[in-house]
Order: C-alpha cells, then structure tokens, then sequence
C-alpha cells in the first residue's frame, strides 16, 4: 500500500513537470505569437476570400494569427472610432479609398515608415491607385483591389435576339449601345435597366457624368458642380432611356429590382460591380461581361472605388505583422486569388495581367486601366457620407421619380451640398 | 436602532442605486451635456449652447422623421383593432386556441431584420410575391406598383410590416386581458339583452382599460424604435440612406443615428435624442391621465 502510494506520488511529481514543460513551452510559444486584429467590410462571396487567404498565410506564418472581423462597411468605421477612443479594435482594415479623407489620422495613420521597413515594392501596383491612398503628402494605405462598373449581359436573350457577343477590350458607342438595347426590347424583356434609388442611382450616373466632362468639385473642393451641363445630359440620357427610347422598365428601379429583371431574364443588360461576379458564377443565369459604353465623348469613365489596407498602429508589434501579412497578400499569386475569388481588379499588376487574361474579367481590367485613378467622390474630401446619402442621393431619386425637372433637382442638390460643404 | 434601521434600507437600495445611477442618470447627463456642444466622436466637444436644439426645429428631415414617428404611432391604432378583433374571436373558440395563438406569435418571436429582408422580396414590383398575387387577382396595373420605392406607399408598406410582427404580441396581451373579465358580466348582459357592440363598449373595454393603457404605452415606446425595420426596408445598400424615398419613412431613431453615426455630429444627435425623450415620456403619460381605471369587484 504504501509502495503504491510512493509509486503513485513519482508518477503524480514527474506528471506535473512535464505538466510545466509543456505549459512552458506553450507560453513561450504564444509569447511569440502575435495576434492580430483585422476588420473588414467584405461581407459578400470576397469575405470567404479573405478568409481562405487569411488561412494560407497562418499556415505558412505561424508566429501571426489573424483574428478577423467581418462587418458592414458602415458598421466598420462607428465601432472603429468607438473601439479606438478606448484603445482597442483593429490593427489593420480594409476600406474603401472615398472615407479615406474623413478618417486619415483620426483612425488610420501613415505608413510610410513601414512600407521602407518592408522594402515593399511600391512600383508593383498600379500608380494611380497607389496615388489614392496618399493624402498630403502621406502615405495612409496599400491598395488591395479596384471594383470597376461593367455591364452584365444575358447570353440567351443576345443570342435570341441574334446580335453577337459584345467587345471586351472596348466600350460600345452611344449608337452601338442604344441600337442593341432597342433590338432586345420586346414584350417579354427590355434591353436595359438602371437603377434609381438608394446609393445606386447615384452610382449609375457617376460614370455617364465623368464622360460627358463633369467634375465634382471646383478647384479647392469648396464647392459641388453636379449642376453642370455634364450632369444635366447625364441624368437626361438615362431618363431617356426610360421615357424617350423607353428601353428600360418604366418603374421606378431599385438595385433589387433590377437585378430580379436581369435574374429572370426579363432584362437583357445591367450596369453594375465587378463584386457580382462571384454570385452570378453560382446563379445559372447565362452570362457575359462588357465594359460600361460610352455614351459622351469628352472622356471615358466608370464607376469604380478601390479596396485599400490601412492600419491604425495601436501597437508597434502588431503593426509590423499587420504589415506581414499585406506584404503576402499582395503578391502576385494571392492577389490574383483574391481577384479571381472576388471578382475584383488586382492593385497589383502582375496579378492584374494574370486576371486580365480570364475573358470574364477583360472588360473590368481594361475599364481600370482606363480610369486613371477618377476613381468614385474623387477628388476626395471629408463629410463624403453625409454629402452622398443626405444629399445627392435623395436628390436624384427625386429626379427619377420625376418629382422635380432635371435642372431644378441638380440645383436643389448643389445648394444643399454646398451647405454641407460649409 | 434607528440608525441601524437606515443602514438597512440604504443596503437593499444601494445595489439598484448605483446601478441606476452608473447607467441611466450618468449616460443621461452626460447626453444632455454632448447636446449643447459640437461633437464629432473623435475630437474635443465645443459649447454651443441651445444652437443643436434650435437647429432641429428648422430641420426639414427632422420634422419629417418626427411626421413620420407620429404616424408609426398612430399605426397602432389599426394594429390594436385587428389584435383586439383577434382576441375576441379567440375568445369564443372551442378548439385550436393554443395553436392559433403559437402561429400569430410567431412573426414576433421571428428577429425583425428576418421581416426587413423577406419582405423587401415581397414587395418587389413586377416579379414580388404581392406583385404576382395582384396580378393573379387581375390588378395588372397595380403589381408594377413599387411599394417601398414611391414615396406615396413607402410608409404605409413599412407599417403593414410593423402590425403584422406585433399582431401576435399585442394580441397575447389583450387575450389575457379578456380572460380576465368575469363571464358572469357577460351573462347578466346578455339577460339584460346587450348585443355585441354594447357588450363591447360597455364591459369589455372598460374592463380591458389596465392592460390598454400597457398596450398604449409599450405600443407608443415601440413605435419610436421602428428603426431596425426602416433600415433594412429601405436601406438598399449600406443602410446609409435608409428612410426613403423623399423621407417619406425616416423616423426620428434612424435619423438620430444617421446624424450621429454617418454624419458624425453626435451634439445635433444628442439633441433630437432629448427631443424624443421628451416627446415619448409625454405621449406616454396621456392614457394614465385621460383612460379612467376600472375595476371589477
């Protein structure tokens, strides 16, 4: 009895020393782990994306784990600001480039210290986009993607109505583009829909008012100048399509709505994100892609915004494996991974030509050589959200709704945005 | 004794004291004092003063958010009848009551962004489940009918929304209410030759005057939080510009929080924060002062 006791007592001591050891070496190994926090609006098919990568690269860097967040665009920038008054919340996130103005220094901070440091090689991405992310002379981010406007087009009812698939390395005419919108309206279908609510519909009238020649702002972005005779023949050539050639439904078109028709196949052609492509692939919707046509001949211009990493540098330490991680990312082999998984235009532009040669993602790659960073609010400023959502897009839903002619609704829409502006 | 008598008390009161204190009258003051002040979340509050409150009162979308919080609440007044119709149809059932009762509440126990989204697919025009049954009724012209997109229906759309999530519960309460009335009154009225309407007028929503002044009041406090709903009704997007079209759905919640959270100015906020404190505090007190209590002994 007492010999088993003694036995018992060796085997319990020896048990907890390598109890210890173990403890041990997990501390030291989680002393060199760190871990990171990364927030991001990727809340589509791109989320699973990034996840997949976000995997790859724990695989391969085991001293990082990266805990990512996953929230509304919105969302992500009131809980960042809530989160960093306590000083807490992310490390790093992604963004779109337009809130850039409203949040540089407040949540996100310059980098260029650690893009040095990481010998990132800055002549990898394309320029323009790279010029986005820096604002008075400071570089804020690292551009992940661009997300262009293209036109989706079904197949079938191209097809039916025999005219043949659309270029991809150019955007049709005005001629060009209304002639195939008019032969694929019929009883059944209209050739195409824009749509005329919500942030959309101030979305559909960007590219048009870029290529009929307007700007945004007069030169120290004091004031809107969506009330120039580009913004008139913009809003007028889409309202025509309605009311005039009467080749889109004549309801008043929500994104929803309008990507039902198209679904359907009661809408031959549609305007919109590069990110649809992963959900069409998994719809059995026929389809194909062509770049936006250009419908005025001042300039050629989509919609697009530009998907960038920036970091809030609560932590040196994590800061650097932050900067670890958008290193791997961007480089060729998983940028194009992302760009293929989220429909999106690599920034990188080894990737871009790898993705440029899928036939799906032509029209988008050429569109975002074409922009030459008139990316979407650009020139950008701050108050962007207030100025979008209170402002112009009531304004123009107003407008569709033909509440208010043309000029009187674009001056009506300066006028408060100037107040904004104030 | 005697001290040791406050002591006591002071112990039982302390623990919801502080509580109270720490998270209703600090956050409070603390509201009202951001209220006077321009805000922006990140940078230092400035003194303004009544300016925030002034602002508001020459605010064309906040005098139509507070239209619009008006006719949410008034929108209980259909969904009170329909409950009560329910309730009192309920009542006089022999079989399946339990069951009835489980699938009406059902919409209240679904969450309400559930509703926003299917909804938002069955007000589709053209292709919607509405559109195709007034097209299978032979409203052809109607089923193109953008419920949620013209600024006619808008409101209405959403509140139809509203009283069939809240059916079931507003109608849970009235039913225990009606449970409550001695089926002995309802005999002798009977006898004395009352018919429906004066049995109706005359006992039960007399007697149903407690658990009304509760539906009121949770009904009223309700309504100012429509915001959710609204949100994902009309939020197409990022939510950002929810309360469309024209307006024609914004409340004074979702405004309040685009003020605060889109166009960071968390002073102006806080202000029309006060202002629907106030104003929800006032409705509710209308049913306690003008709905007489009766009793039944």
């Amino acid at each position: 009895m007492h010999l088993l006791k003694r036995g018992s007592r060796r085997w319990a001591v020896g048990g907890f020393l390598v109890l210890m050891l173990l403890v041990g070496a997990g501390i030291e190994a989680s002393a060199k782990q760190v871990t990171i926090e990364f927030w991001n609006g990727h809340t589509g098919p791109d989320g699973k994306v990034m996840a997949q990568l976000v995997g790859e690269f724990e695989k391969t860097h085991p001293d990082i784990r990266i805990n990512v967040t996953t929230l509304a665009w919105d969302e992500l920038f009131t809980k960042t600001q809530l989160a960093l008054m306590n000083n807490s919340g992310p490390d790093l996130v992604t963004m779109p480039v337009d809130r850039l103005a409203e949040y540089k220094d407040k949540l996100f901070k310059p980098i260029s210290d650690l893009i040095d440091r990481f010998d990132l090689d800055t002549t990898s991405f394309d320029a323009s986009l790279w010029n986005l992310a820096n604002l008075g002379g400071k570089q804020y981010g690292i551009p992940l993607d661009t997300h262009p406007y293209v036109i989706y087009y079904r197949t079938d009812l191209f097809k039916e109505a025999g005219i043949p698939p659309l270029p991809k390395d150019r955007p049709l005419t005005r001629d060009e583009f209304l002639k195939i919108t008019k032969a694929l309206t019929t009883s059944e279908h209209y050739g195409f829909a824009f749509k005329q609510t919500s942030v959309h519909a101030w979305w559909d009238t960007w590219p048009f008012f870029l290529q009929a020649g307007g700007q945004l702002y007069n030169a120290d972005k004091s004031r809107v100048l969506l009330n120039s005779q580009a913004g008139i023949e913009a809003v007028n050539f889409l309202k025509d399509l309605r009311e005039k050639y009467k080749v889109t439904p004549p309801d008043t078109m929500s994104w929803q709505s309008a990507f039902s028709l198209f679904q359907q196949g009661k809408v031959a052609m549609l305007m919109h994100g590069s990110w649809l492509i992963p959900a069409l692939q998994s719809s059995k919707v026929p389809f194909e892609t062509a770049m936006v046509p250009q419908l005025f001949d001042k300039t050629y211009a989509s919609f697009a915004n530009m998907h960038m990493f920036a970091l809030t540098r609560l932590n040196r330490e994590r800061a650097e494996a932050a900067m670890e991680f958008v290193k791997w990312i961007e480089e060729p082999q998983n940028a194009v991974k992302w760009g293929l998984g989220s429909g999106n235009v690599p920034a990188n532009l080894k990737a871009r030509a790898i993705y440029e040669k899928e036939p799906l993602f032509t029209p988008m790659a050429k569109t975002a050589g074409m922009l030459n960073g008139r990316l979407f609010m650009a020139p950008y400023r701050d108050k962007l959200s207030t100025l979008i959502y209170k402002v112009i897009v009531p304004g123009l839903e107003a407008i569709y709704r033909g509440d208010v002619p043309v000029k009187q609704g674009l001056d009506n829409i300066v006028e408060e945005a100037n107040g904004v502006l104030r | 004794m005697r001290k040791h008598h406050w002591l006591t008390i002071f112990s039982f009161l302390a623990p919801f004291t502080i509580v109270f204190l720490l998270f209703i009258i600090a956050p409070l003051a603390w509201g009202f004092y951001i209220s006077l002040t321009n805000f922006s979340l990140l940078e230092t509050p400035t003194w303004i003063g009544l300016s925030n409150y002034a602002h508001a009162l020459g605010d064309s979308i906040f005098l139509k958010a507070l239209r619009n919080t008006f006719l949410y609440v008034l929108g209980n007044i259909p969904l009170f009848i329909i409950a009560l119709a329910i309730s009192l149809a309920l009542k006089s059932a022999i079989r399946g009551k339990g069951l009835f009762k489980a699938i009406i509440l059902l919409p209240y126990i679904i969450p309400i962004a559930v509703h926003g989204f299917v909804f938002h697919f069955i007000y589709e025009p053209r292709t919607g489940a509405l559109a195709n049954a007034l097209m299978h009724a032979g409203l052809k012209e109607m089923s193109s009918i953008g419920w949620l997109t013209n600024a006619r229906t808008a409101i209405f759309a959403v509140m139809a929304v509203w009283t069939y999530v809240y059916m079931g519960y507003m109608m849970n309460i009235l039913h225990a209410g009606l449970q409550e009335i001695p089926s002995f009154l309802y005999d002798a009225a009977k006898i004395d030759g009352a018919g429906p309407w004066t049995r109706l007028w005359h006992i039960i929503l007399p007697l149903l005057s407690n658990v009304l002044v509760y539906v009121f009041v949770t009904g009223t406090i309700l309504s100012f939080q429509i915001f959710p709903l609204v949100w994902i009704l009309t939020g197409e997007g990022f939510g950002l510009g929810s309360g469309g079209p024209a307006y024609s759905t914004i409340s004074l919640d979702l405004y309040i929080y685009q003020s605060a959270f889109r166009d960071l100015s968390l002073g102006y906020a806080s202000a029309m924060g006060f202002i629907m404190l106030i104003l929800t505090f006032a409705i509710s007190t209308i049913p306690f002062k003008f709905l007489p209590e009766v009793r039944y002994e």
